[in-house]
Parts: C-alpha cells; sequence; structure tokens
C-alpha cells in the first residue's frame, strides 16, 4: 500500500514534469511565432521604404507622361484606357495612378492627384500608401497625393 | 430626384460594395462606402466616409459587372443623357476598369 502511494505519487510528479515540459515546448514555439511575425514586420517595412524610394512624393510631375522620362512605364489596363482619364504606371514593381482634374470641380476632384498602391497589401485597408510610406485604406483623404 | 442631380455628389474614389437589382420592380440598389469627405459641403468633424444607397427606380435598361465585387473604387461618374448614366469602377481583382451603364426615370440616396 505504502510502496503504492510512493509510485502513485512518482507518477504524479513523472506527469508534472511533462506537463511542464509541454509548457516549455508550447512557450518555445510561441517565442518562435512572435520572432517571425517581428522578421515580417521587419520584411515589411524595409519594403514600405523601398516604395518611397521608387515614389519620389515631393517631385511628382504634374504631366503624368513625364514619369515616363523618369523610368516609369504606362500600364494603364484597357479599361481605365478606354473610359477614364486616369493613367496607372509602374515602376520597379511599384505602382500608382494619376486622376486627372475635373474642371470646375472642388476639392480634390478638381485637382490632379495621385495613388500610390501599396506593394505589400493585404486588403482594401491597406490597399495605398500615404505621402510618407504608411498604408492607408482604399477610399481615405491620406491616399490622394497632390503633386 | 433626377439623374443630373447626382453630378451635385462627388462620387470619385467611393467604393461600390453591392448591386441588388430587383427585375420585377425595375429597381436597381447601388450600396456604396461614400467619401463624404470629397463633398463640396464637408465640414471637419464630420464622418469621412459612410454608406450609402443609390435607388434607381423605373429603371429600363442596366449593365453591370459579370464578376464579384471586391470595394470597387468608383473612378468617374458621368451623365450620358438625363436618363442614362454611366459609372466607372475599377476592379483590384481584374485590375480594369468595368462600367456600368443604367437608365433609369429617377434616383434617391439613402444614407446607411
Amino acid at each position: 500500500m505504502g510502496k503504492k502511494i510512493v509510485d502513485d505519487i512518482d507518477n504524479m510528479s513523472d506527469a508534472a514534469k511533462a506537463t511542464d515540459r509541454a509548457d516549455d515546448i508550447a512557450d518555445g514555439i510561441n517565442t518562435i511565432g512572435k520572432i517571425d511575425d517581428v522578421s515580417k514586420s521587419v520584411d515589411n517595412a524595409v519594403e514600405v521604404v523601398d516604395a518611397l524610394k521608387i515614389v519620389d512624393v515631393e517631385n511628382l510631375p504634374q504631366n503624368s507622361s513625364d514619369l515616363i522620362k523618369l523610368g516609369w512605364k504606362e500600364v494603364t489596363p484597357e479599361g481605365m484606357k478606354n473610359n477614364t482619364t486616369s493613367k496607372m504606371y509602374e515602376k520597379d514593381g511599384v505602382k500608382i495612378v494619376c486622376d486627372e482634374a475635373v474642371p470646375n470641380a472642388e476639392g480634390f476632384r478638381g485637382k490632379k492627384h495621385y495613388h500610390i498602391l501599396n506593394p505589400n497589401s493585404t486588403s482594401r485597408y491597406d490597399y495605398y500608401l500615404d505621402r510618407n510610406g504608411n498604408p492607408v485604406p482604399k477610399n481615405s483623404k491620406q491616399s490622394h497625393i497632390i503633386p | 430626384m433626377n439623374l443630373n442631380e447626382l453630378c451635385r455628389y462627388n462620387l470619385h474614389d467611393s467604393l461600390l460594395e453591392n448591386i441588388y437589382w430587383d427585375d420585377k420592380m425595375h429597381i436597381l440598389c447601388l450600396e456604396i462606402d461614400f467619401c463624404n469627405w470629397q463633398q463640396h459641403n464637408f465640414c471637419q468633424g464630420d464622418d469621412e466616409t459612410y454608406m450609402i444607397t443609390l435607388i434607381f427606380k423605373g429603371v429600363s435598361s442596366v449593365v453591370i459587372p459579370n464578376f464579384p465585387l471586391n470595394s470597387d473604387q468608383i473612378v468617374e461618374f458621368k451623365l450620358l443623357t438625363d436618363k442614362v448614366v454611366a459609372i466607372e469602377t475599377y476592379n483590384d481583382i481584374t485590375q480594369d476598369c468595368h462600367e456600368i451603364i443604367i437608365e433609369a426615370n429617377s434616383v434617391e440616396i439613402e444614407k446607411l
């Protein structure tokens, strides 16, 4: 009886050690996961900075076709070309859209403006970059960049 | 209101979220994430965006996209005649602009 109790205690102790060990392993996995998340965030941050190196936000031309002289390629899709005055350009994996001003319109619509497409976008909520390279949503004021 | 009164609103960059078409009632509804900040009467402190529905009534013909919407951006809104509007939207899945053409007698705007 006494030996059985001792054996039971030993078994419980082993079970507790196994539980502790499992917890340690789980913590380790969680830590690795967090390191992965940080690593991905760093990678994304590096790419956002690179997008701004490609787009000279302070010197976007009034005439968007001047972008071609700066190494941009016009990639306006057919439907946009046929039915709108907007144009799309691409350089080193970064796309920007130029929306023409509407005569006599007020606000942004009365001014030519650009949008920088976020190359790392995952949803409508980080679809564009603002002039500082921060991800911003699709219909946000910050996504509008006036040259 | 008449369709030409829609030109008072700046729909550029508002997002087309859903389209509802009632063939029997000849009603077409466009659910839009509306850029209030683009409007001439926007004041600091107002909601920058909110959901609206454009309700077109007496719709006699309509051309709508044949692919899933994905918060498509309204690029241009054109009044072709006093009864016909064309709405150019950009879909980031097809990565192109598409045209919605609506012929209707009137339109209402409801804030959701």
